[in-house]
């Protein structure tokens, strides 16, 4: 009764704030707003491993801004959020602050879409609507967003400062509609560590923060787990004809279900607490529970349990949903292997694109840095590849040494025309930006591309040494994006009639860390007196020399025999006796 | 004489030659201690490939070499992609030492020249009397050979030779503008222009070769500073004409000037930079960079007179108090003080100067490696020796300077009170 209140007292601001404002409409701008939550869970090619996926998509209609002259309201739309959005004129933002990496190599694709980087990463399309934006003030811009972000997060977002910031060309592309003259900016910290305080301003965000699905985010559970990445996606759609802002929360997560071998787990036993009321203002009919059996080899192996009905996936279709409705109960399937779980052979075998990237040098002085990438696809692949490197890994680009190797180790080519074209060279700055390289390989089946850089290491000022100065640095992970299917490897020699094609899925690789020569802190002081010292000794020395006459004592000279020196003295009194 | 040196000379080609394709030459180009930022190798090649792929080398900071040079290894790595910098650089190197010898020999016989002049006596007998008396008798045997072979026998050019840094380029110029002064050509001023483009240190050099030049042809200094000047300019339009925009100028002078990078070097600026707060930057900078031009005044004041002890004193300071210096600034000032080895006798720190050299170079390496690779010491073993290097050269100079001057006092006194 009471959720009943709030709805119509939230519906009547609503009525109020259209009444009133008389706001330009292009395209029509989406009246009501729209809530989903959803759940998924996805048994992983590996034992014991569930990836289990919670979403929630909200759509709202735009957040009003500052130049509409109306009071702002901002009904369901969580008002923190829109505010930065406004005020740094955010067209599209996509943040990801993940605690571990993705094993693509074991646990297969995962779910589209919902796999971050190591630590923070904040892809972001800054501009006014058609009005151009000069890349000074998309900087300024860009810079007070990720204060304010951080700020509202909890997380240290500000230090996506100039240095760990770029502006790649390809890689990304758009979830949503974008206006012209708008400039994409992405920066990562895989430093970033994930925790509590970081799931309190997402569950904020949430109309419904104690009912329905949200009950399950809790802290124990969230954070106690082989792999958790928390992540916001804001774009623009377009909602039956009208203009909608989209708002979409992931909880990715993937737990560890050994515990349960014997009796059994439901998702209450995986999070701690069961979901016991549903939010009221979901739109039932298209929020769903999924169950993903794709990866077995043979559905039937998995018994998923209803307390309303025993659910066995047909091998035609496997990945089966179920409507949300009134139950509760109905979020709270039981998973229950019907053989012990020992084959290896148990998971369909992966068409995956795999990645690691290692380092390999001797001392702090320089490195190499080296990245492979294997395409177990049974098609020909076509990579965009993104590699940032910060400015104190000075990397030389004439170093870079390619090989193509075919599964049985044969060494295709070493030639990187043949299999590799540079799309954008941004170079380092010093202090200022990254060394950016956005490349375009194509892969032909079963092969993998080692990719190697020769780098040298600076030595930073010791302001620019983080506390714990010997942990080291990181390197961003690399991203790669799948760029085409359909076209041939022929197409890779004209790029120029090459459009960028729709959102495909990112690939990460694991960011890395490198140590750097680090000065002796304690030494600013003595540093200080020793050369001053020096330099005192050197000007006092020459000074004197210069400016004052030389005094030739007997000893100044070494003479050699005692007869001379003899000689000398005779001298010397002969001239006192004159 | 030409046989022994032919011999010299090819034994230094032989010997660059088997480091060079034994691969220790790849190897001392890695090494970022052998080259400071601004003459290395590495970062001459990353420039040639970014020009290859089309893009300006000054977009990145790690390119801060002339954009001339760059033009001209471009033109020899196009003659030949393997062999163009290699055949390039053994030719400098074999160049410059032959005409920095041949300076050395001319400067030699200005300098007994002038010794016949402060004697004030055209007889010799009566000088050498003296000479011999004080045991300060030029030694006749330091023949131009000697020279050759302290420069083409020396390690140190040997592994400046192999490292392929651009400071070769400067040390071939300055040999040019020492020997064309000593020669009294009117081309002085513009090789001081190209010394000058190169690395701007040797702006400090114009005043010791202005007087050089003044001893000979009197009222014409002027000319010599505007030809310095309009060559000067000319260079940088020249380069600004090669780049398209004046970019290069932060890139090249900027981190000279402010250093900004703190790769270890040899030099006293790296650690203090790296080390003093932000808020004193500037204030340092200035004061550090002040240095020579102070010192230059005062023994301008004191050697006017003799202008090419001068140069080599000046040259010695710039390389121990330029922000970046490496080993192969010390080639020039080393060759030269041995031009000056008639002074040797009165030197009195010979044991100290000698025992600083062996330990630091001795300990250089090993210190580098134990900070760098073993991670058993600190920057601190490292800074301490690249200060004690330093500081080894600072007496040496200072030692020279009192030499000399005890040795023009001392001739002078047996003058006035033998006459």
């Amino acid at each position: 009764m009471k959720n009943l209140t709030i709805y119509i007292y939230i519906l009547c601001l609503l009525f109020l704030q259209y009444s009133y404002c008389t706001v330009t409409k292009q395209r029509g701008r989406l009246q009501q707003e729209r809530l989903y939550e959803n759940l998924q869970i996805k048994a992983l090619p590996q034992e014991y491993r569930y990836f289990v996926l919670l979403n929630f998509t909200s759509l709202y209609p735009p957040p009003p801004t500052e130049q509409q002259s109306c009071p702002l309201h901002y009904g369901l739309f969580p008002r923190s959020l829109g505010e930065i959005l406004d005020k740094h004129s955010v067209q599209e933002l996509h943040l990801s602050l993940t605690q571990s990496n993705w094993r693509y190599g074991v646990w297969g694709g995962g779910i589209p879409r919902t796999i971050g980087p190591v630590g923070a990463q904040l892809v972001a399309w800054l501009g006014k609507n058609k009005e151009y934006v000069s890349p000074g003030e998309t900087t300024n811009q860009w810079r007070d967003l990720v204060h304010s972000l951080g700020g509202m997060m909890c997380s240290s977002l500000h230090e996506m400062k100039e240095i760990n910031t770029v502006l790649p060309l390809y890689t990304f592309s758009p979830w949503g509609l974008l206006p012209k003259n708008t400039s994409l900016l992405q920066g990562t910290i895989p430093r970033e560590t994930v925790c509590t305080n970081n799931l309190t301003p997402l569950v904020k965000m949430l109309p419904c923060p104690s009912k329905g699905l949200s009950q399950l985010l809790l802290p124990k559970s969230l954070f106690n787990n082989l792999y958790h990445s928390l992540s916001v996606h804001l774009y623009y759609t377009e909602e039956e004809g009208e203009l909608a802002m989209r708002i979409e929360l992931y909880f990715s997560l993937v737990f560890n279900t050994r515990k349960w071998e014997r009796k059994g787990f439901s998702i209450s036993d995986l999070f701690g607490s069961g979901v016991t009321s549903l939010c009221p203002l979901v739109v039932r009919e298209e929020s769903r529970v999924r169950i993903d059996l794709s990866e077995l080899k043979d559905p039937h192996l998995l018994q998923v349990k209803n307390n309303k009905f025993v659910f066995s996936s047909s091998p035609q279709r496997s990945t089966p949903f179920y409507k949300l409705l009134h139950n509760s109960t109905a979020v709270n399937p039981k998973f229950k292997w019907t053989s012990p779980q020992t084959e290896k052979n148990l998971f369909n075998t992966q068409q995956i694109l795999l990645i690691n990237r290692y380092t390999y040098s001797n001392g702090l002085e320089d490195g190499q840095i080296c990245s492979e990438i294997k395409n177990l696809f049974n098609t020909s692949l076509m990579l965009s590849h993104l590699e940032t490197v910060p400015w104190y890994f000075r990397v030389y680009t004439h170093t870079i040494k390619t090989r193509l190797i075919t599964d049985t180790g044969q060494i295709l080519t070493t030639d990187l025309q043949n299999h590799t074209r540079l799309y954008k060279l941004q170079l380092a700055r010093d202090n200022a930006q990254p060394l950016m390289l956005e490349m375009i390989h194509a892969l032909s089946p079963n092969t993998t591309l080692h990719i190697c850089t020769y780098f040298q290491r600076a030595v930073l000022h010791w302001n620019s040494y983080p506390p714990d100065a010997h942990h080291g640095f990181y390197v961003p992970p690399i991203v790669l994006r799948p760029v085409s299917f359909s076209r041939g490897i022929s197409h890779l020699l004209n790029l120029e009639d090459w459009t960028p094609l729709e959102y495909t899925e990112l690939i990460y690789s694991r960011p890395l860390l490198i140590s750097l020569a680090t000065p002796d802190f304690s030494m600013p002081y003595n540093v200080l007196c020793l050369v001053c010292t020096a330099v005192g000794i050197g000007f006092a020395l020459i000074y004197r020399l210069s400016t004052q006459p030389v005094k030739i004592g007997l000893d100044t000279v070494d003479t050699g025999g005692e007869g001379i020196i003899m000689r000398i003295m005779k001298l010397f009194r002969k001239v006192r006796t004159d | 004489m030409f046989l022994y040196r032919a011999t010299v000379i090819t034994v230094f080609i032989t010997l660059r030659i088997l480091l060079q394709f034994s691969g220790i030459s790849e190897y001392l180009v890695h090494q970022q201690i052998l080259s400071t930022p601004l003459t290395s190798q590495l970062r001459i090649r990353e420039a040639l490939s970014l020009i290859q792929r089309g893009q300006s080398p000054y977009d990145a900071d790690i390119l801060h070499e002339t954009p001339i040079v760059i033009a001209l290894l471009t033109f020899f790595t196009n003659l030949s992609d393997k062999y163009g910098m290699f055949i390039l650089f053994l030719m400098l190197d074999i160049l410059t030492g032959l005409i920095l010898v041949r300076g050395i020999e001319l400067q030699r016989e200005l300098q007994k020249k002038q010794e016949k002049k402060i004697v004030n006596t055209d007889s010799d007998s009566t000088i050498e009397e003296i000479w011999k008396m004080l045991q300060l008798q030029p030694d006749e045997s330091w023949e131009s050979d000697k020279y050759i072979s302290l420069y083409f026998l020396n390690p140190l050019t040997l592994l400046v030779s192999a490292t392929q840094s651009s400071v070769i380029f400067h040390n071939f110029i300055f040999a040019l503008a020492f020997h064309s002064s000593l020669k009294r050509s009117p081309t002085t001023p513009i090789y001081l222009a190209i010394a000058t483009y190169l690395n701007l240190y040797s702006i400090f050099l114009t005043m010791p070769f202005i007087l050089i030049h003044r001893a000979w042809r009197k009222g014409s200094v002027i000319l010599f500073l505007s030809l310095y000047s309009i060559s000067l300019i000319c260079l940088l339009l020249v380069s600004n004409a090669v780049c398209g925009d004046w970019s290069f100028v932060n890139s090249v002078y900027g981190c000279l000037l402010t250093v900004s990078d703190y790769t270890p070097n040899l030099g006293l600026f790296w650690y203090f930079f790296m080390l003093t707060f932000l808020h004193f930057n500037l204030f340092f900078i200035v004061v550090f960079q002040l240095i020579i031009p102070s010192l230059l005044i005062l023994l301008t004041c004191r050697f006017h007179k003799d202008p090419c002890f001068l140069l080599y004193t000046t040259v010695s300071i710039i390389c121990i108090f330029k922000s970046y210096p490496s080993l192969g600034d010390a080639i020039i000032p080393l060759l030269l003080a041995f031009s000056w080895s008639h002074v040797f006798p009165c030197l009195k720190q010979v044991l100290i100067v000698l025992g600083l050299f062996i330990a630091t170079c001795t300990l250089l390496p090993g210190f580098y490696f134990l900070w760098m690779y073993s991670g058993f010491g600190n920057a601190n073993f490292f800074f301490a020796l690249s200060l004690v290097y330093s500081l080894a050269h600072l007496f040496f100079v200072t030692d020279m300077i009192r030499a000399y001057l005890s040795r023009e006092k001392f001739t002078d006194y047996c003058v006035t009170n033998n006459s």
